[in-house]
């Protein structure tokens, strides 16, 4: 039961084979099951879970479904907000705080139907790529359990990789769904900016941040997107533009697509196993008809720095308002306020978290603001034209989704330089504001996944379910694999 | 570059940071090598270039000027120091 995909799923609860209280429940047993050993969980609310499906049995008993994720069990990351489930973004100063509302994604989720499984977990405030920084514990790879499942949206693709949840959603600031998608055999896509509500997410980089699903099929990503895509008057970043019905408009056929291939992205750092499966990909493409076109993006190699200047410059800003006075627990002396501000998040905040609010002060500092961060903003505006001269001239960009497969836990942690050039790949399309996808296109001889990442036009994701698709029958790849049972 | 215990001390309090001495050793190595590789940035033409804030650059969408329901005291219920409707802090005026 835990193996079909979403859509295969979610057709045998609408023919009546299967129920979502039994869905629930199987994936509820596997999480108590694997959990303690995965990882991929940090927030559950049982009760509130079965209520849900009861619900969603009801209305399907009184043919008044709400669609086809009513009934289907999906795990969300812990950045989104909910209000049946805690919401700490993995991290020590959240400890315990329970959003009084929804996120739109949450609240869209609900109007389809879908039980909330559970809060999944992540990198603290989503600022990793290896969900080693969580402040509550170690996730791990359901394909091979001493590797990391990535990062942040690590719980995210652990849970559904190992079969917890049919969908899952994570955020994605600089690779945070699609790097985990490719560590787990899953597809991931990050939406182009605007595409999803940002409203109830708790804030990492917002000029970066998007939300996102994680889907075992090209079809239930598609499907996942269509429901929580669309304007938000909430988010004054949203856009309002229609939402295409990417399903129903799924056309596999790559004849005559421009495939661009940035020379940049296949030089020196990436894998001969990823380097090769991405060839074979593209040749198979070529074969169904596509026209592969040699492209620049010359400004690649800035990428990491761009973001981290970027990136943490916005956290710094966006986590000031933890303090001990809002939210959370409280450190310090009672009786002096700044004692409580920085007590409360010299103790409260992880690592990697105090490294980048130091990094994004710094870089926003009186004397280094112009030399950092308004340069670092004119750079990004060179990444926004190499694409924008690129779709001049092809349909999508092919590129592989990360240099490797998933490294082993311990490996980069006490290396925060080496983790962020993990990113490499996957940060320019942030940085840019278009949208990419991430699906699987085999394994290495240590039979762990590799990913393909498909970059398109801002708002043309169909273009990109559509040649993933394509990817996707032809690699024969099977999602279900790592499923624990 | 390396940086001084005072430039470091300066950053953590504009960053309301209370840090170890470990923490200044580690993280001042860490941000050191951090800032050697951003530093990469400098060789980049960027003569004539416009800052980008956001992607697509949009102008940004406003909401009708109406009252809506908002969620009154219920947004400040979490807090450690939540009293009757309100949050009690250490003193801030001598």
């Amino acid at each position: 039961m835990l193996k079909k995909n979403l859509c295969d799923t979610s057709r045998e609860l609408s023919d009546g084979r299967i129920s979502s209280q039994e869905l629930t429940k199987k994936c509820l047993e596997n999480i108590a099951r694997h959990d303690n050993e995965l990882g991929a969980m940090l927030w559950l609310n049982e009760k509130n879970s079965l209520n849900q499906a009861c619900a969603s049995d009801k209305r399907r008993k009184n043919g008044q479904s709400l669609g086809p994720l009513d009934g289907v069990p999906i795990a969300i990351k812990d950045m989104i907000l909910s209000t049946d489930f805690p919401s700490t973004a993995a991290s020590k100063i959240l400890e315990g705080y329970v959003s009084p509302y929804d996120a739109s994604v949450v609240s869209r989720l609900r109007a389809a139907g879908a039980v909330i499984i559970g809060k999944t977990n992540q990198d603290e405030f989503a600022m990793g790529s290896s969900n080693e920084s969580s402040a509550y514990k170690l996730c791990r790879n359901p394909w091979n359990l001493q590797h990391t499942p990535g990062g942040s949206s690590g719980g995210s693709a652990a849970a559904l990789s190992a079969g917890m949840c049919f969908g899952s959603l994570g955020t994605d600031t600089g690779g945070s769904i699609r790097q985990p998608a490719a560590y787990t055999g899953l597809v991931g896509m990050k939406p182009s900016y605007g595409r999803v509500s940002r409203f109830g997410i708790i804030a990492f980089a917002s000029s970066l941040d998007q939300v996102g699903p994680f889907a075992r099929s090209v079809r239930d990503c598609a499907l996942l997107l269509k429901l929580i895509a669309g304007f938000d008057d909430k988010d004054s970043t949203s856009v309002n533009i229609p939402v295409p019905d990417y399903v129903g408009c799924l056309n596999l056929d790559v004849m005559g697509k421009k495939i661009g291939v940035p020379r940049e992205y296949f030089g020196d750092g990436i894998s001969p196993a990823v380097k090769l499966s991405i060839e074979h990909t593209i040749a198979k493409l070529k074969d169904g008809g596509a026209e592969i076109v040699p492209i620049l993006l010359p400004h690649t190699k800035y990428a990491v720095a761009t973001y981290y200047i970027i990136a943490t410059a916005e956290a710094s800003s966006n986590l000031s308002r933890y303090d001990g006075v809002r939210y959370g627990p409280r450190r310090g002396d009672a009786k002096d306020l700044l004692s409580l501000y920085e007590s409360t998040r010299g103790e409260l905040f992880g690592t990697e978290v105090k490294r980048r609010i130091m990094l994004g002060t710094y870089v926003l500092s009186a004397g280094y603001y112009d030399a950092y961060y308004l340069k670092a903003q004119k750079v990004r505006r060179l990444f926004a034209d190499d694409f924008a001269q690129a779709f001049k001239h092809v349909d999508v960009i092919i590129s592989p989704t990360t240099p490797s497969t998933a490294f082993r836990i311990g490996e980069k942690i006490d290396d925060p330089l080496a983790m962020y050039l993990n990113d490499i790949y996957t940060i320019s399309a942030n940085l840019a504001g278009i949208c990419a996808i991430s699906v699987p296109s085999g394994l290495d001889d240590q039979g762990l996944p590799i990913g393909v990442q498909l970059m398109g036009k801002a708002f043309d994701e169909q273009t990109l379910f559509n040649v993933a698709a394509a990817i996707e029958r032809d690699s024969h790849f099977d999602s279900s694999r790592a499923i624990m049972s | 570059m390396a940086f001084s215990t005072l430039e470091l001390q300066k950053i953590a309090r504009l960053a309301r940071l209370s840090l170890s001495d470990d923490e200044f050793i580690r993280l001042g190595e860490d941000l050191g090598r951090i800032v050697d590789f951003v530093d990469q940035l400098a060789e980049v033409d960027v003569n004539g270039i416009e800052p980008m804030s956001h992607a697509g650059d949009r102008s940004l969408l406003f909401r009708d000027d109406r009252a809506r329901p908002g969620l009154g005291c219920r947004a400040i219920e979490s807090s450690a120091g939540y009293e009757d409707g309100l949050i009690r802090v250490p003193k801030i005026v001598e």
